[in-house]
């Protein structure tokens, strides 16, 4: 809702104003709905001004139509895919991260969701030398770990300093200052960070689901209106600055009893791609998991693939099937 | 004196009629657009398609092919007509930043390369079809459902002057549901006024200058009444629980919509 002020636009001033609100039209929208030449004839305005104004006011709120081919233009150029430096990941995700869209991670507790944003993250900072932001909603981020897998990666000192330096942490606890902290990399923080040295191309938030499930639930509207604003954002930064978004998410069990990612119906509309992570029956204590691929537009889904936790880089031998996966689905 | 001042008095009377509509657009008005009866066999009847001012609803869960759908069309609409295509214009309306480019290039070149039957072979020249297709489509991004509105209101000039647009796709006109339910507080006039208002500006588009016009809409209310499970169809509106909880921008929509579509899993062929 866009109120009518004096100096939103030239040519409006205090008597244009009262003539409208006699005749209780006070934001932007009902103006410009409404036919400039009754309001001539009601407001004793003059039906220039009237279209003037309107046709300012059109300029300065519409979104204007881009042509399909500039479009394309753009997107050849700006899209690229981010490699997680895992190759199993990599088979389910179609080589990578693709800039320009959300992808999600979700998982039950303790299946893997943070080891993997800091595989991922290590990756892009030391292996592709991009900035990562990473914004940290549980408290899990640990800088000793990032050290230790870039030790894994590199003897040399330098080399991890820097890449240390291009992952940015970013820490807010409720949904409120988690909206505020996308707005400000939205209107500066990103080409801040982008005009520093080395482009931003991707962006991880680890995890949604911890500031919003708690905004959930019962009657209340504030909590879905919340919840899609986080996702008009995170949207937004993906499109407009051509970044990767990570998401991570709980699990919950659906009618049937099979897991799905948490926060509803209306968030999973929200990424393009989402994976699934779960641990390995019968070895629960190992650092082995697999990776279902739920929804895709690229692939077709249940996909399922295995990976090793400590050896983010190396191939696994055998990967299991989707079939073996429903057997095991379906012992009691 | 009098002369000029006559001479002043014509050139207004004229100046104002020009600020309406010139002839051009006259004639595109009631000339009518092109019709998009056979834009898809798959699912329409055969000559029984969305006909000049219907309007088309896509509804379905995540995952159940409504944006593929659309890109199957806006392929049909776009291609020149020697590939097998209807050479419409085509504005497409995108309120969650959901628009593919990339996908959408690939189902084009698909197609062209089955309507071409000769081996062209040179890549320049898929390339040049791909880009002369991709002209004839236009995408908006809007994020709230005021921008919406005034983007929509934008756009009955380009509809009034390019008598080769024939199709308004908008994917999806649920999104901002929810924050308008928030934003309206407990009234539901007040709540739902932005949607109404587009709603009212549909109709008159589609009334005054014959397109057709595509929406889709999320199902973002879980039926329980039914529970949907992996792949079964979602429970129907007729049970009285979830008629009532049936959200109510999807009722103004379908004041205007003479075709509704639900899109199943298995159905969907494409």
């Amino acid at each position: 809702m866009v109120i009518l002020r004096e100096g939103i636009c030239p040519g409006i001033n205090e008597e244009f104003i009262k003539a409208l609100q006699s005749e209780d039209i006070k934001t932007v929208e009902d103006f410009v709905s409404c036919n400039p030449e009754e309001l001539a004839q009601k407001c004793s305005l003059s039906y220039k001004a009237l279209v003037a104004v309107r046709r300012v006011l059109l300029a300065q709120y519409t979104a204007f139509p881009v042509s399909g081919a500039d479009l394309y233009e753009e997107l050849l150029s700006s899209t690229a895919i981010l490699s997680t430096g895992n190759p199993s990941l990599d088979k389910l995700l179609d080589s990578g991260l693709y800039t320009g869209e959300i992808t999600e991670l979700a998982g039950s507790p303790g299946s893997g969701k943070t080891q993997v944003c800091f595989s991922v993250a290590v990756n892009i900072s030391h292996q592709l030398k991009q900035t990562v932001f990473y914004i940290d909603t549980k408290g899990g981020m640990c800088a000793n770990r990032l050290l230790q897998m870039l030790q894994s990666k590199t003897p040399n000192m330098e080399e991890q300093m820097e890449a240390l330096q291009k992952i940015k942490v970013l820490r807010v606890f409720d949904v409120f200052s988690l909206l505020a902290c996308l707005q400000n990399l939205r209107s500066n923080g990103l080409q801040k960070a982008s005009v520093g040295g080395g482009s931003v191309k991707a962006l991880m938030v680890d995890s949604v689901s911890a500031v919003l499930s708690s905004m959930l639930g019962g009657k209340q509207n504030e909590g879905m209106s919340l919840l899609m604003q986080v996702a008009g954002e995170l949207k937004m930064i993906a499109r407009d600055f051509s970044i990767a978004v990570l998401v991570t998410n709980h699990v919950t069990k659906d009618g049937n009893g099979h897991l799905k990612a948490g926060l509803g119906q209306s968030w999973s509309h929200v990424p393009r791609t989402r994976v699934l992570l779960q641990r390995i029956e019968g070895a629960e204590t190992s650092s082995l998991r697999t990776a279902t691929l739920t929804k895709s537009s690229r692939q077709a889904c249940h996909l399922v693939e295995g990976f090793d936790l400590c050896h983010w880089s190396e191939e696994r031998r055998t990967s299991i099937s989707g079939k073996r996966k429903l057997e095991e689905r379906s012992k009691p | 004196m009098e002369f000029r001042n006559y001479c002043a008095k014509i050139n207004e009377m004229t100046a104002r009629v020009r600020m309406a509509e010139n002839g051009a657009q006259l004639v595109s008005r009631l000339e009518g657009r092109q019709s998009l009866r056979d834009i898809e066999p798959n699912i329409f009847p055969v000559d029984g398609g969305p006909g000049q001012g219907d309007v088309v609803e896509f509804h379905g869960l995540e995952g159940t092919g409504k944006t593929e759908t659309l890109y199957h069309v806006i392929t049909r609409c776009i291609m020149p007509v020697q590939s097998g295509g209807l050479e419409v214009a085509v504005v497409f309306v995108d309120t969650d930043y959901h628009f593919d480019m990339l996908r959408l290039v690939s189902v084009l070149e698909g197609r062209l390369a089955e309507g071409s039957k000769e081996g062209d072979g040179s890549e320049n020249e898929s390339e040049e079809r791909v880009r002369s297709c991709l002209c004839r489509l236009s995408v908006v991004h809007c994020n709230s459902s005021v921008q919406l509105l005034l983007t929509l209101q934008y756009l009955e000039n380009t509809f009034s002057s390019q008598p080769s647009l024939g199709l308004l796709i908008i994917d999806s006109i649920s999104s901002f549901y929810w924050v308008d339910r928030f934003n309206g507080g407990e009234s539901t006039v007040c709540q739902e006024a932005n949607l109404r208002k587009c709603a009212e500006l549909l109709d008159r588009l589609r009334r005054n200058y014959g397109i057709v016009i595509f929406a889709t809409t999320h199902a973002i209310m879980r039926n329980y009444a039914s529970d949907p499970g992996v792949s079964e169809v979602p429970g129907s509106s007729s049970s009285s629980s979830s008629s009532s909880r049936r959200w109510k921008a999807k009722k103004l929509i379908s004041s205007c919509t003479w075709t509704a579509l639900d899109i199943f899993p298995r159905i969907l062929d494409l």
